[in-house]
C-alpha cells in the first residue's frame, strides 16, 4: 500500500519536472470480458503507477525508455504488456490459480498446493504479534471456523481448545512437541495452519485423530540485503470489567438478620463460617470485629454500616503486559540463520501475580552443496511465577472470601496490614477467625509458585538423490522440567485445613519426548499426471516422571521445607513410559492440474496396548476435483473446487493413565491411629482386559470452496461425520458384579457438523481495502452404537442414561418437584422440594460458533477487528447460585428480606401443596400413576428460606451459555518507504490495540468464554478488557 | 567439499545411530511401575476397617436421621427425611475378597478367612436391611472365566439365611485360628490389633445384633432356637464381656484420625448442630446424668446459681422448619453439644460399631419376649451401667439412675420391652451407625418426632431406594425385584420383608 502510495507521490513529482513522457491508455477485462475495476498498472522498473477505474479503465504517462507495463489484481495472474508503438490496448486477466491455491502446511510439515486437498484446512489470517496475549493460542479466537479457543479468564493458564468437539494436536514445524503453549513466542511464528480432523491429521497417527493446529515458524529472511533485525514492543494494560459478580449492599453477616461478633469462631451470634443474612446496614450499634474493648475485654457496639462497597475493585489491580521481541534474520548463499529472544512480563490483575517468560529460538538452514540441506532448530523456553491465585471456589479464592461469603461490614483496605500486634507470622488480622481469609493476607504470604523450563530442539537432513527423489531423516527431543510449589502460611484456612498451622508441598514434573521420522519422497509428472510418493517411518518415545510431598501441618511457622512437618512426610510418585513405532505412506496424484487423488496409510505399533493386538493399521483417501478448471463456468463463478475424503485413525489408552488397562491394587494416603501408622490398599474397580484391541475414529467430509464475482465473496463450506470409536471404554456392570466394569472396545459416537467460511472484499481500490471473514460452525454429537457382546451376541442400547440415536451431551438435573402442569410443589414448610429422579434440562454443547473477522486499509492505515462469540448449550451458573445462598445477590434485597430482619415470615412461595392422592413413579421415576390434589400454597416463610431453597438450587440456575465479544482491534500506522527513506529503518509500524473490549451476554456475573461443552462452571477471576500499543521495527 | 561430503555423511550416520539405540522393548513397558500386582492381606484389612468405622459416625446425616441431633443451617444439611438411594457395599466386599485371596498362602489364612466372613455377613446385612432383596448368589463374579455382569437378586429371606450361616462358619473357623501356635497374626487391624478373641467376641455379638433385627421373622427363621444356643454355650459362642471388648474407633490428634467435632470446626458447627429433642427428652424426664456428659444448657436458660437445673437443657424437634430453629439457637434457647467433651480436642469420644451395652440390652430384649430363659433384668442393667462408663459418669450415681421408678426393669412386659429399647436407644447416641433407626423401624420406640420439616409426606421412610445406576446396568434384575416386592415402584415407604 505505502509503496503505491510512494509511486503516487514520485509519479506527480516526476510530472512536475516535466521528463518526456508517452500517454498510454487501456482498459483491463478478466476471461469473460467483464471490465475489472481497481487493477494495478505499473510502469515496469519505475515507482510509477495507477489504477483502473469503475469500468476497468486507466490512463497512464510511461517515461521515455519504458515500453513494458505490468498489470496486477488480487486473484489474477500478473500480466505485462509491451506497449512500444502503441497508445491504447486492451488487456485479459487470467485467473490465477496458483494464487487462490496458496501453499500450505499439511501433516508432517509436507507443503501442499491449497487446491490439492480433498480435506479442510483453514489459515489463521493476520499477524498473531500486535494484539498480545500471553498465550498466542486466545489470537486464534474466532478466526477459524469449527475451531473454539475457550479464553481462560485466569493468569497463565491456557484456553481450552476444542476442534469440532475435541481437542486438536498443536504441532510446531511437523513435530507435535506437547501441550504447552506458553512456551511458543508469537515473534516467532511464520504462520498458523488448522487440519481440521482425522483426514487431515492421518498422518499423525493417534495423536492426530482431532486434528491439528500446525504453527510454522520463522526461518531466515527473504530480504535481498541479507540479513534483517526486527524489533517488536507490546505495551497492554488490562482493566474495566467485562463480567463481574454484581452483589447488593443493603445486608450484611448473619442470618435471618442477627449478627454480633465476639471471637469470629462461633463465640458470637454467627461470628463465623456465617452467610450475609444478616442485619441492615442502618447505622444501629452492632459488636463488629474491630469494635473496641471494653474493661472486660467485651466489645463495645459500633454503628453498622456500609463500609466495604468497593471492596473487591479496591483489591484488585490493573494488569499489565509488557513483550519484547529481537530477532536477526540473515540469508546467506549457502543458507540462513534465524535468532530471536522474547521475553514476555505480566501483572496479573491479581495482587501479587506476575510472570516473566524468556523465549531463545535459534533456527538455520545450511546448504552442504546442491543435494544436501540441513535445517535445524533449538527453543528454550523459561517461565517464572512466584506466585499464581487458586480461583477454584474455596477459602483460597478471592471471590469467595470477598463476593460471597464476606460482606461489605469490612473494608478491605484497612485490613492490608495483615498480621495481628504482636503475632507477626502466626495470626492474620481478618474480619472473622474460622473460615475466611484476609484477601491481602492470602495475596502475600499464601503462595504458589511455577517454575518450568522447557527446551526443544530439531535436526533435519535432507538430501535428493534424483531431481525427483529425496530422503529426510528428521529428529526431534522435548524436555520440560516444571516445579511447584506452595505457601500455606500459618492462621489460613482452607477445607480439610482447619487446624491452620500452615503447610508447605512441593511438585517436579519432568516430561521428555523424543520424535523422529525417516521420509523417502518421489515425484515425478507423466503426460497429464502428476505423481507424489512418501514412505516413512516414525519413531515416538514419551517419558513423564512426577514426585510430589507435603508437609501435614508446619512445626516453625514461616519455614517452608518438607521436613519442617508435624507428622512425618509421606510423599507420592508417578512414572510412565511408552513408545510408538510407525510406518506410513502416502500418495498424491494429480491429473491435468484439476484432478487430485490422496491416498495415506499408517501401520503403528505402540506399547500402551495389549501385546496380541499393539500392532494396528489405517488409512485415508481424499478426492478433490477443481470444476472451474474442469468445465466452463459462468463468469461469476472465478474458480469452484469440490473435494470429499474418508480417513480412519486408529488410537490407544488415554494418556491420562496409561496403565488403566491393568488388574493393580491401589494405595492410599496413610493414616494413624493410637500413634500406630496404618497404610492401607484397594483394588481397582475397573477389570482389565488382555484382548483389548486399539480404537478407532473415522472421519467422512465434503467440501466446496468457490470464489465469486471476481473474487469479491469466497466461500469454503465443510460438512463432516466423525465417527468416534469404537473406542476403549469402561463397560459399565452391576456394581453387585464387585466390580464397577471392565475395559472393552465400545461407544461409536457420531460427530455430525458444518461449517462456513466466507471471505468477502466488497471494496478494493488503491486507497481502501475490506476484507471480512466470516467463519460460522455447528456440530452435534450422537451415540451410534455402544457394545456387543462377542460371546452372547448380546446388544447394549444405552450408555449410562443416553440411548442409540440420542445426543451425546445431555445436562441432566435433580429438578424441583412440579405438578403434571409443571408448577411448582412446595412441602409443609412453604419451601420447594427438590425431585429425587433426574430429568433433561437440554444440552451441553454450543448450537453454533461463529466469527467475523475485519480488516480494512486506508492509506497506511491498517484497522483490524474481530467479533465472535457462541450461542446456546446449557450450563449451571455456580456464582449466581453461590450469591443466592449466601445473601449477596443483588436481587435479594427484597421487602420480605426486611421483614426477615424483623423476625416476620412474610414470603408466599408461587406455587402449590398436594392436598391428598398419590404420585407412583417406576425405580427411574417414571410416573405410573398420579393422583395427587393441590391447593395453592400459603405457608408463610422467610425470604431467606426461600431463597436458598430455590434460587440458592442447582436447578433453578441453569443458563445458556450464548454470548458474543469485540475480541480484537488493531489499529496500525505504517510508516511509508518514503518517510523512511533517509532513516537507519527498513519497516516501521505502530499498532494501538485492544482485546476483550466488549462483552454480551445475558448473564454479566460470568464469563461464558471460557465454556465449550461443560455442564457446571467453576468460579472466575472476573475478566477485563486490553489496551495497549505496539511498536514494530524492521532494521 | 570433501570435508563437507564427510560431514555430511557423518550426520546421516548419526541419525540412524540414534533412532537406533532409542527404542526399548515392548516387554519392558508393559507393567505399571507405579502400582503393586499383590499386596499383604493387612493393608487391605486396614482399609475396610476404615471404610466401616467411617460409615454413619458420630455427628453424620445418619445420626440426624435417628433423631439424636438436628442442623439448623440449611446450608449444610436438613433432616427433611427425603431419602435417595443407599449404596451398594460390593465394592467393600470385592476387597473382603481380596484379602481373603491374598492370605491363601499365608500362614494366616484361617483368621484372615474368618474376619472376611464377618465382613460379609455384615455388608450383606447392611445393604438388604436398607434395601430388601440384593444379588448373592450370584453377587461379586465380576471376575474369572464365568463372569457375571447382571447378577440376579435373591429374596431377603435367603440372605439372611446366608448371613446366619457365615456368622456360624466365621466363628468356627476363629475358634479354630485361635489355637493355631506360632503363625503370624493379624496386621492392619486397629480394631482389636489382632487379638482374635476380641475378634470372636465380636462376631458372637454381631450375630445377636442380626437375630435380634429378625424379630418379626422369629418363629420362620427360629430365632429364639438360635439365641438360646449362643446365650447357652458361651464356650462355643463366647460374647462381649465389658466395653473393652467393644469394636470401635478412636480419635486423636493425629494424620488423618481427627474427631468429626474439634477446635478446628467450632465455628462452623458451634450453633447450628443442635441436640434433638427426641433423644435429650428421653434424657430429661429420666433425669438422666448422662445430659451432663453429652450437651451443654441453653444459654439463656442456664443459670449459674443451679448449673444442674435439667430444665435449661432444651432440644429442637426433628420436624420443625430450620429456619425458627436457627433463631431459636441465635437467641441462645436450645442446647447444644457439650463443648468440652466435643469441641476442646481432637479426640472426643471413641465410635463404637457394635458395643457391648448394645448386646446386653439386646440380650434383655431377647429374655423379655420369653425367647431365653435368661434375667432380663440383670441384661438390662449392665447395659445402662456399661453406657454410664461410657460416658464416664460413677457407678454410684448410674445405680440411682436405675433405680428410679420409671428406669427399674418393670418386668417381662410392654412396659419393659419399652424400657429396655429406650435405654438401647440413648446407649446408641452418636454410636453404631444407624442401628437406632432399624430398631425404631421394627418397633416404634422410641416415638419418633414428625413435622413441617418432613418432605415424605408425613411419614419416617422404611427403605432406601435401589442405586440409580442398577438401573442402567441391571435393569431386568432390579425391575424383578421393585415388582416382587413393591408392586414396580422404589417407594420408600414401602414395608420389605424384614419388617412385616
Amino acid at each position: 500500500m505505502n509503496q503505491r502510495l510512494a509511486v503516487l507521490i514520485i509519479t506527480l513529482f516526476l510530472t512536475a519536472f516535466g521528463y518526456s513522457q508517452t500517454g498510454f491508455k487501456g482498459k483491463v477485462f478478466d476471461e469473460n470480458n467483464t471490465p475489472l475495476p481497481g487493477a494495478t498498472v505499473q510502469v515496469q522498473g519505475t515507482n510509477i503507477g495507477t489504477i483502473t477505474d469503475f469500468d476497468g479503465k486507466f490512463s497512464i504517462e510511461v517515461p521515455e525508455g519504458n515500453t513494458i507495463i505490468e498489470i496486477t489484481f488480487l486473484g489474477y495472474r500478473t500480466a505485462e504488456l509491451d506497449i512500444s508503438g502503441k497508445t491504447e490496448a486492451n488487456i485479459t486477466l487470467q485467473t490465477d490459480s496458483a494464487q487462490l491455491d496458496a501453499v500450505v502446511v499439511t501433516a508432517l510439515g509436507i507443503k501442499k498446493e491449497k487446491k490439492q486437498l480433498g480435506y479442510s484446512v483453514q489459515e489463521v489470517k493476520g499477524a498473531l504479534d500486535k494484539a498480545r496475549q500471553p498465550n498466542f493460542l486466545n489470537a486464534l479466537s474466532g478466526k477459524v471456523s469449527g475451531l473454539v479457543i475457550a479464553q481462560s479468564p485466569e493468569f497463565f493458564t491456557s484456553p481450552n481448545i476444542s476442534l469440532r468437539g475435541k481437542r486438536p494436536l498443536i504441532v510446531v514445524d511437523g513435530v507435535p512437541l506437547g501441550n504447552d503453549s506458553y512456551n511458543i513466542s508469537p515473534d516467532d511464528i511464520e504462520s498458523v495452519n488448522v487440519l481440521k480432523g482425522a483426514n487431515a491429521g492421518a498422518l499423525y497417527g493417534a495423536d492426530g485423530a482431532n486434528g491439528a493446529i500446525q504453527i510454522t515458524t520463522k526461518r531466515g529472511t527473504g530480504n535481498k540485503r541479507g540479513f534483517v533485525i526486527e524489533i517488536n514492543n507490546s505495551s497492554i494494560f488490562q482493566t474495566g470489567y467485562n463480567a463481574l459478580p454484581e452483589v447488593q449492599h443493603s445486608y450484611g453477616p448473619g442470618s435471618y438478620g442477627n449478627y454480633a461478633f465476639v471471637d469470629g469462631k462461633g463465640g458470637g451470634t454467627n461470628d463465623a463460617d456465617y452467610d450475609q443474612w444478616g442485619p441492615k446496614f442502618e447505622g444501629q450499634l452492632i459488636p463488629q470485629y474491630d469494635s473496641p474493648l471494653d474493661a472486660d475485654g467485651n466489645r463495645i457496639p459500633t454503628p453498622w454500616i456500609n463500609r466495604g462497597r468497593d471492596n473487591f475493585t479496591n483489591f484488585m489491580e490493573t494488569g499489565f503486559l509488557e513483550t519484547n521481541n529481537l530477532a536477526i534474520a540473515s540469508t546467506f548463499d549457502k543458507g540462513n540463520l534465524r535468532f530471536s529472544a522474547t521475553h514476555t512480563y505480566q501483572k496479573g490483575i491479581n495482587p501479587n501475580t506476575r510472570l516473566n517468560i524468556f523465549n531463545y529460538n535459534l533456527s538455520g538452514t545450511y546448504d552442504f552443496d546442491e543435494k544436501t540441506t540441513v535445517k535445524g532448530f533449538a527453543n528454550f523456553s523459561f517461565q517464572t511465577s512466584p506466585n499464581s491465585p487458586n480461583v477454584e471456589y474455596g477459602p483460597n479464592s478471592y471471590i469467595y472470601n470477598i463476593l460471597i461469603w464476606g460482606g461489605d461490614d469490612w473494608d478491605i483496605r484497612e485490613l492490608r496490614d495483615y498480621w495481628q500486634e504482636g503475632k507477626v507470622g502466626i495470626q492474620q488480622k481478618n474480619f472473622e477467625y474460622t473460615r475466611y481469609n484476609n484477601p491481602n493476607f492470602m495475596a502475600n504470604e499464601w503462595l504458589r509458585g511455577y517454575y518450568k523450563n522447557d527446551y526443544s530442539g530439531q535436526l533435519a537432513i535432507t538430501h535428493h538423490f534424483t531431481e525427483n527423489f529425496d530422503a529426510t531423516l528428521r529428529t526431534n527431543i522435548a524436555v520440560s522440567n516444571l516445579f511447584r510449589d506452595e505457601k500455606f502460611p500459618y492462621s489460613a484456612t482452607t477445607y480439610g485445613r482447619e487446624k491452620a498451622e500452615g503447610d508447605y508441598s512441593e511438585q517436579y514434573d519432568y516430561s521428555m519426548k523424543n520424535y523422529s521420522d525417516a521420509m523417502l519422497n518421489y515425484q515425478n509428472t507423466f503426460g497429464d499426471f502428476g505423481v507424489k510418493g512418501l514412505l516413512g517411518a516414525n519413531l515416538d518415545i514419551n517419558k513423564t516422571r512426577y514426585s510430589y510431598a507435603s508437609t501435614d501441618y508446619l512445626i516453625v511457622p514461616g519455614l517452608y521445607t518438607l521436613s519442617n512437618s508435624q507428622t512425618p512426610v509421606q510423599p507420592s510418585n508417578y512414572k510412565t513410559h511408552y513408545e510408538t513405532y510407525s510406518g506410513y505412506a502416502s500418495a498424491d496424484i494429480s491429473f491435468k492440474d484439476y484432478l487430485f487423488l490422496g491416498l495415506t496409510g499408517r501401520y503403528e505399533k505402540d506399547s500402551k496396548l495389549p501385546r496380541a493386538n499393539n500392532a494396528f493399521f489405517y488409512p485415508s483417501v481424499a478426492l478433490s476435483g477443481v470444476l472451474s478448471s474442469m468445465f466452463k463456468m459462468p463468469e461469476q463463478i472465478n474458480f469452484l473446487k469440490v473435494r470429499a475424503s474418508y480417513a480412519k485413525v486408529g488410537t490407544s489408552l488415554s494418556l491420562d493413565n496409561i496403565y488403566s488397562n491393568l488388574d493393580t491394587y491401589n494405595l492410599g494416603d496413610s493414616f494413624t491411629i493410637n500413634g500406630k501408622n496404618y497404610n492401607y490398599a484397594y483394588v481397582n474397580s475397573v477389570l482389565s482386559n488382555p484382548n483389548l484391541k486399539p480404537a478407532y475414529n473415522s472421519s467422512t467430509e465434503f467440501g466446496l470452496e468457490t470464489n465469486l464475482f471476481h473474487n469479491i465473496l469466497g466461500i469454503n463450506a465443510t460438512y463432516y461425520e466423525n465417527k468416534n470409536g469404537p473406542g476403549i471404554f469402561n463397560l459399565d456392570y452391576s456394581l453387585a458384579s464387585g466390580y464397577n466394569g471392565k475395559k472393552e472396545n465400545g461407544i461409536t459416537t457420531k460427530t455430525k457438523g458444518w461449517e462456513i467460511a466466507l471471505d468477502v472484499n466488497p471494496i478494493r481500490t488503491e486507497n481502501f481495502k475490506w476484507n471480512i471473514g466470516i467463519n460460522w460452525s455447528t456440530y452435534k454429537e450422537y451415540l451410534d452404537k455402544v457394545y456387543t457382546d462377542d460371546d452372547t451376541g448380546q446388544k447394549m442400547t444405552n450408555y449410562g442414561r443416553i440411548k442409540v440415536g440420542e445426543r451425546y451431551d445431555p445436562f441432566y438435573i435433580n429438578d424441583f418437584m412440579r405438578t403434571p402442569d409443571g408448577e411448582l410443589i412446595v412441602g409443609d414448610d412453604g419451601k420447594p422440594i427438590i425431585d429425587n429422579y433426574v430429568s433433561l434440562a437440554g444440552y451441553r454443547t454450543p448450537d453454533w460458533a461463529a466469527g467475523i473477522t475485519n480488516a480494512i486499509t486506508y492509506k497506511n492505515f491498517n484497522l483490524n477487528f474481530t467479533f465472535d462469540g457462541r450461542y446456546g448449550g446449557k450450563i449451571e451458573n455456580y456464582v449466581n447460585q453461590k450469591l443466592w445462598q449466601s445473601g449477596r445477590h443483588p436481587d435479594s434485597d427484597t421487602p420480605e428480606r426486611m421483614n426477615d430482619v424483623e423476625g416476620i415470615k412474610s414470603y408466599v412461595a408461587d406455587g402449590v401443596v398436594v392436598t391428598g392422592g398419590e404420585l407412583q413413579r417406576d425405580g427411574e421415576g417414571n410416573v405410573i400413576s398420579d393422583t395427587r390434589t393441590y391447593s395453592p400454597n400459603t405457608t408463610e416463610v422467610y425470604f431467606q428460606d426461600y431463597a436458598k431453597a430455590y434460587q440458592g438450587q442447582y436447578a433453578a440456575n441453569i443458563i445458556d451459555k450464548t454470548f458474543f465479544k469485540l475480541r480484537e482491534v488493531t489499529l496500525t500506522y505504517n510508516f511509508s518507504a518514503e518517510t523512511l527513506k533517509n532513516s537507519f529503518l527498513n519497516q516501521a509500524s505502530i499498532s494501538l490495540v485492544g482485546r476483550d473490549l466488549l462483552y454480551f451476554s445475558k448473564h454479566k456475573n460470568i464469563d461464558l468464554d471460557q465454556f465449550v461443552d461443560e455442564g457446571s462452571s467453576p468460579l472466575q477471576t472476573p475478566t477485563v478488557k486490553s489496551f495497549g500499543i505496539n511498536f514494530n521495527l524492521k532494521f | 567439499m570433501k570435508t563437507k561430503n564427510i560431514l555430511s555423511k557423518s550426520i546421516w550416520v548419526f541419525f540412524t545411530f540414534l533412532l537406533i539405540i532409542s527404542c526399548t522393548p515392548f516387554d519392558e513397558l508393559e507393567n505399571d511401575p507405579n502400582s503393586a500386582t499383590t499386596v499383604p492381606p493387612s493393608l487391605l484389612l486396614a482399609n475396610i476397617e476404615r471404610g466401616m468405622s467411617e460409615e454413619d459416625g458420630p455427628w453424620s446425616e445418619a445420626q440426624r436421621d435417628n433423631q439424636f441431633w438436628v442442623i439448623s443451617f440449611d446450608y449444610y444439611g436438613d433432616q427433611d427425611y427425603n431419602w435417595g438411594a443407599a449404596d451398594f457395599k460390593y465394592d467393600v466386599l470385592a476387597n473382603v475378597e481380596a484379602m481373603g485371596m491374598e492370605s491363601q498362602d499365608l500362614s494366616t489364612v484361617n483368621k484372615y478367612e474368618a474376619i472376611a466372613k464377618f465382613y460379609k455377613a455384615y455388608y450383606y446385612d447392611y445393604m438388604s436391611r436398607r434395601l430388601g432383596d440384593i444379588p448373592l448368589t450370584e453377587s461379586l463374579m465380576a471376575a474369572g472365566e464365568n463372569s457375571i455382569q447382571k447378577p440376579k437378586y435373591d429374596k431377603q429371606q435367603s440372605v439372611y439365611t446366608q448371613v446366619l450361616e457365615w456368622l456360624e462358619q466365621a466363628n468356627a473357623q476363629i475358634a479354630e485360628a485361635r489355637q493355631e501356635v506360632e503363625t503370624g497374626t493379624v496386621d492392619g487391624d486397629f480394631f482389636y490389633q489382632g487379638d482374635l478373641e476380641k475378634w470372636q467376641r465380636a462376631i458372637n455379638s454381631f450375630h445377636l445384633r442380626v437375630l435380634i433385627n429378625l424379630s418379626e421373622h422369629a418363629a420362620d427363621m427360629g430365632v429364639p432356637a438360635k439365641f438360646t444356643k449362643i446365650i447357652n454355650d458361651p464356650t462355643t459362642y463366647p460374647l462381649m464381656r465389658g466395653n473393652g471388648d467393644n469394636m470401635q474407633r478412636v480419635y486423636g490428634n493425629e494424620q488423618n484420625n481427627f474427631y468429626t467435632f474439634n477446635p478446628g470446626n467450632y465455628g462452623f458447627n458451634r450453633n447450628r448442630n443442635i441436640m434433638g429433642a427426641t433423644y435429650l427428652d428421653l434424657l430429661k424426664v429420666r433425669n438422666d446424668p448422662r445430659i451432663y456428659e453429652v450437651a451443654d444448657p441453653a444459654p439463656k436458660l442456664f443459670d449459674p446459681a443451679n448449673p444442674k437445673a435439667i430444665s435449661a437443657y432444651v432440644g429442637a424437634n426433628t420436624g420443625n422448619e430450620q429456619g425458627p430453629i436457627q433463631v431459636a439457637s441465635d437467641n441462645g434457647e436450645l442446647s447444644y453439644p457439650n463443648e468440652i467433651r466435643y469441641y476442646d480436642d481432637y479426640t472426643g469420644e471413641p465410635y463404637i460399631i457394635l458395643g457391648y451395652a448394645e448386646q446386653e440390652l439386646t440380650i434383655a430384649e431377647a429374655a423379655n419376649k420369653g425367647w431365653i430363659t435368661t434375667d432380663a433384668a440383670v441384661h438390662y442393667e449392665n447395659g445402662i451401667h456399661a453406657s454410664m462408663d461410657f460416658y464416664g459418669i460413677a457407678k454410684s450415681d448410674a445405680s440411682a439412675y436405675i433405680a428410679q421408678p420409671n428406669v427399674a426393669y418393670a418386668g417381662n412386659n410392654a412396659t419393659g420391652l419399652e424400657q429396655v429399647l429406650t435405654q438401647k436407644y440413648i446407649a446408641l447416641f452418636n454410636n453404631s451407625g444407624r442401628e437406632s433407626y432399624f430398631n425404631f423401624r421394627r418397633s416404634g420406640i422410641p416415638n419418633f418426632d414428625v413435622g413441617p420439616s418432613n418432605n415424605n409426606g408425613g411419614k419416617i421412610p422404611l427403605r432406601w431406594k435401589y442405586p440409580q445406576n442398577e438401573f442402567q446396568n441391571n435393569e431386568a434384575n432390579v425391575k424383578q425385584a421393585l415388582s416382587d416386592q413393591y408392586g414396580g415402584t422404589d417407594d420408600i415407604n414401602a414395608k420389605m420383608w424384614l419388617i412385616k
